[in-house]
């Protein structure tokens, strides 16, 4: 990963599961788009403390740190990023909560690849 | 039971004293009626047996050959409670003046007859009922030998030395004291084994001729008695004094006829009457004792009777003793036969030295024997359900050559097709080789009482699994998450792959690993789905050895992500090669997740970075005891085991159901299940007893 490039296109994706990791990853890359997965918040946000990048897709669900934790970190390190929240439990409190928190979009797993790439798109143009 | 079968003695008239104690001056006045009757047939047998004896006296020297009087006041003291003697010898006193002033005899002389007769009489009665229970009505053997010994023998023998004293002091008859003594010794002595037998027989059994002997009987007895008189009359008073001596025998089949038919009613009847012939033709001067000198003739007269009675006599109350324990016997088996009709019970026996087998009505109905069809152990284990018939088998064996006792539980094959459940106990008899020779049992049909049990069993598997089902509900969100994750997976990597297409760009390195992705995720989702379908499976519970450290692992693995959602953090102290224990796997993991959800709801209200359950297990004594501990709000305090109670429930939406079913599971298995609060929280606890082979592990 260190080796890539960090275009203006590239995402972060932290998920703690390897395989959804994974998933997201192509997905994005065949949109072109390049993306650096984590499986753990300190290097996330340690990455982004060195090198802010326009999009994050967080994880909720995590040990011992919630997504929404690690949302409000990353604002005040990068307050331009904006935050995608990916879910595997649908939670109105939660959604409520990150969207006040300034989340930009709010997924429950399984999402929909296209509205998901329609919405990374629009987010990188608006970012620009 | 005495009481109502010696209706005449006096322990009936005691126990009607007692039992009316308010009324005991009727009771006493009824007594004293008794004791009056009594008394007036003491006075008039006195006086009959003593004309009787009168008039079987030898001539020309008047030798007395049977002597009753003595007799019947002896029978008369046997049958009268000893306060009461004194009544009776009263009695006999006016009936002995009666007797002897015909005679002449001066008074002084009657009354040392009175002292020297009541003695013999108080002697043999007194000796008699020392030995033996009064009142004596010859029941068996024992009673006729006593009586024979004290009154037949030392009675006479004693109270003679007595009386023929009194004789040679009074100056009395021409005998001299030895003469005087023998004479009253042997003829006393035949009146006692004649005459006092005669009477307690027909004293005993009270008078219930009727009731107890049919018509045939009594024309029989009729019968009897008359051909042994008409005999008795022509062998002692018309044979001529020379004929054969063992024409003196043909009584004998008549008379064993009489002990064996009638007991010793009829034993004593008959010898009564054979021997009252037999020294009333020697008296007169006729049949075959009449030829010698009347000293000559009476001794072998007395011979004659002595050794004709002194046998049947004792036939008689063998047969009598015989009767009584056959009555006994057939009164405890009818007893036993009420016992298993009203338990519907099966009653079974199978001898195997007769080859013979028996078993009752009940049983055979329960099996579906016909009446008459023998029995073997292989014909029992023909209707025995082919599952069960090797262990059955086994047990019988076993009692057999070790314990000779079994207790065993099958199901019976019906011939209507039906099976029944049934618990059968037997036991083996041995001969005196110590070999087994007969097997006793008893079979209960217990059919209702399993179903019932099987029903109540199902029922409450039932109610186990709805509590899976239950708390399957209350985990929806980290069971959504588990299977959220491989299917959000999927979708991701299908979707790519399908842009990957219709860009054009096909890397088929990165399309065999999307597609081994999708592979294991499919995987991931379908075990998810089918460790809930096993979860909450409708089934019965399969009990197995297992390790309860492996039930904690899969169940931390399969709540993980609730762990996650509610921010609790896991801490688990197992300890190494811990026994097994023998339980169902599923209800053991419903087990801990109930508590654990239990704790996990304890801990809503504290500040996630509390949020701790510590989930250990270790040995103690013979089980294996499994902690939750959590640092939540913890129990109820005045009685913290009050939570594994139905509906109970600290939540406004709780049902509390689920800690009930748990203590129903650990009921189950023979395990306990305890619950403390703690500082800073609870800890509820169970405990399995250690499966017993894995106590000890089999080493060489």
């Amino acid at each position: 990963m260190s080796g890539k490039r960090i275009t203006s296109e590239t995402v972060y994706v932290l998920d703690d599961d390897a395989s959804v990791r994974r998933s997201i990853g192509r997905l994005l890359a065949s949109e072109g788009l390049e993306a650096r997965t984590f499986s753990d918040p300190k290097s996330l946000l340690a990455s982004i403390a060195v090198q802010p990048v326009p999009i994050v897709i967080l994880d909720i669900w995590m040990e011992k740190i919630t997504g929404l934790e690690v949302q409000s970190k990353l604002l005040r390190l990068s307050p331009r990023t904006r935050v995608i929240i990916m879910t595997g439990r649908s939670d109105v409190g939660v959604q409520k909560t990150a969207m006040e928190l300034g989340a930009a979009a709010y997924f429950t797993k399984p999402f929909d690849d296209q509205e998901f790439i329609r919405v990374v798109r629009t987010l990188l143009s608006t970012s620009e | 039971m005495e009481d109502t079968v010696t209706g005449d003695g006096w322990a009936g008239a005691s126990v009607r004293g007692l039992r009316r104690g308010d009324s005991s001056e009727i009771v006493q006045h009824r007594i004293d009626r008794r004791v009056l009757s009594g008394a007036f047939l003491v006075f008039a047998g006195y006086y009959v047996g003593a004309q009787v004896g009168f008039a079987l006296t030898l001539k020309p020297h008047a030798v007395s050959v049977l002597w009753p009087p003595n007799s019947v006041l002896l029978a008369a003291l046997l049958l009268t409670p000893p306060r009461q003697w004194w009544i009776m010898l009263l009695a006999v006193l006016p009936a002995q003046y009666l007797v002897e002033i015909q005679s002449d005899v001066p008074s002084r002389m009657v009354f040392c007859w009175f002292v020297s007769n009541c003695f013999e009489a108080l002697l043999g009665a007194s000796c008699i009922c020392y030995l033996t229970k009064c009142p004596v009505y010859l029941n068996g053997l024992r009673d006729l030998a006593i009586l024979c010994l004290c009154g037949v023998f030392l009675g006479p023998f004693l109270s003679s030395f007595l009386d023929s004293a009194f004789v040679v002091l009074n100056h009395w008859g021409s005998d001299t004291y030895w003469g005087s003594w023998r004479i009253r010794f042997s003829s006393n002595a035949l009146a006692a084994i004649t005459i006092t037998p005669l009477i307690l027989a027909w004293a005993g059994e009270g008078m219930t001729l009727r009731q107890r002997f049919s018509r045939m009987r009594l024309v029989e007895a009729g019968g009897l008695l008359l051909i042994l008189l008409t005999l008795g009359y022509v062998l002692f008073n018309k044979l001529a004094p020379d004929s054969d001596p063992a024409l003196l025998y043909t009584p004998l089949p008549l008379l064993l006829w009489a002990a064996i038919r009638f007991g010793l009613r009829g034993a004593t009847t008959a010898i009564a009457a054979i021997a009252f012939l037999a020294i009333w033709g020697a008296a007169h001067g006729h049949g075959p004792f009449s030829e010698n000198t009347a000293e000559e003739s009476a001794i072998y007269v007395q011979l004659f009777v002595s050794f004709m009675s002194l046998p049947l006599l004792f036939l008689a109350a063998l047969t009598r003793e015989r009767e009584g324990i056959r009555k006994t016997l057939q009164e405890r088996e009818e007893r036993v036969s009420l016992a298993a009709e009203t338990a519907h019970l099966g009653l079974w026996t199978i001898d195997f030295e007769r080859g013979k087998s028996w078993m009752n009505e009940k049983g055979r109905e329960l099996f579906g024997f016909s009446p008459n069809e023998p029995l073997s152990r292989e014909v029992f284990l023909s209707c025995i359900h082919p599952e069960d018939r090797r262990r059955i088998n086994d047990a019988i064996e076993r009692a057999r050559t070790e314990s000779q006792t079994f207790e065993v539980e099958y199901r019976l094959c019906r011939p209507d097709g039906k099976t029944r459940w049934l618990i059968s106990r037997g036991r083996y008899l041995c001969n005196s080789r110590g070999e087994a020779s007969e097997l006793l049992g008893v079979a209960l049909d217990v059919t209702a009482q399993v179903t019932a049990n099987l029903e109540l069993r199902s029922q409450q598997e039932e109610l186990a699994r709805l509590g899976r089902v239950a708390v399957m509900g209350e985990l929806t969100a980290s069971l959504a998450h588990e299977l959220n994750q491989p299917l959000a997976a999927i979708a991701a990597n299908a979707a790519a792959g399908k842009r990957f297409l219709a860009g054009g760009t096909v890397d088929l390195a990165i399309f065999s690993e999307l597609l081994a992705d999708v592979f294991a995720d499919a995987r991931r989702a379908g075990n998810v789905i089918h460790g809930i379908r096993h979860f909450v499976r409708k089934g019965e519970e399969v009990k197995c050895s297992i390790s309860l450290n492996d039930v904690i692992t899969e169940v931390l693995r399969l709540l993980h992500s609730d762990f996650l959602g509610r921010s609790t953090t896991i801490e688990t102290l197992l300890a190494p090669q811990l026994p097994l224990v023998r339980a169902d796997p599923i209800q053991m993991q419903q087990v801990l997740i109930n508590l654990i959800v239990n704790s996990l709801e304890a801990m809503e209200e504290i500040s996630p970075a509390k949020r701790r359950i510590e989930i250990s297990t270790h040995i103690s004594e013979q089980s294996v005891r499994v902690g939750v501990r959590d640092f939540g709000v913890g129990l109820p305090s005045e009685s913290p085991e009050k939570i594994f109670t139905h509906f109970y429930s600290s939540k406004p939406d709780g049902m509390g159901m689920g800690l009930a079913i748990v203590r129903t599971i650990v009921g189950a298995h023979g395990g306990k299940l305890t619950a403390e609060n703690l500082p800073d929280g609870a800890r509820l606890c169970f405990s399995l007893p250690i499966e017993n082979s894995s106590k000890q592990p089999f080493s060489l």
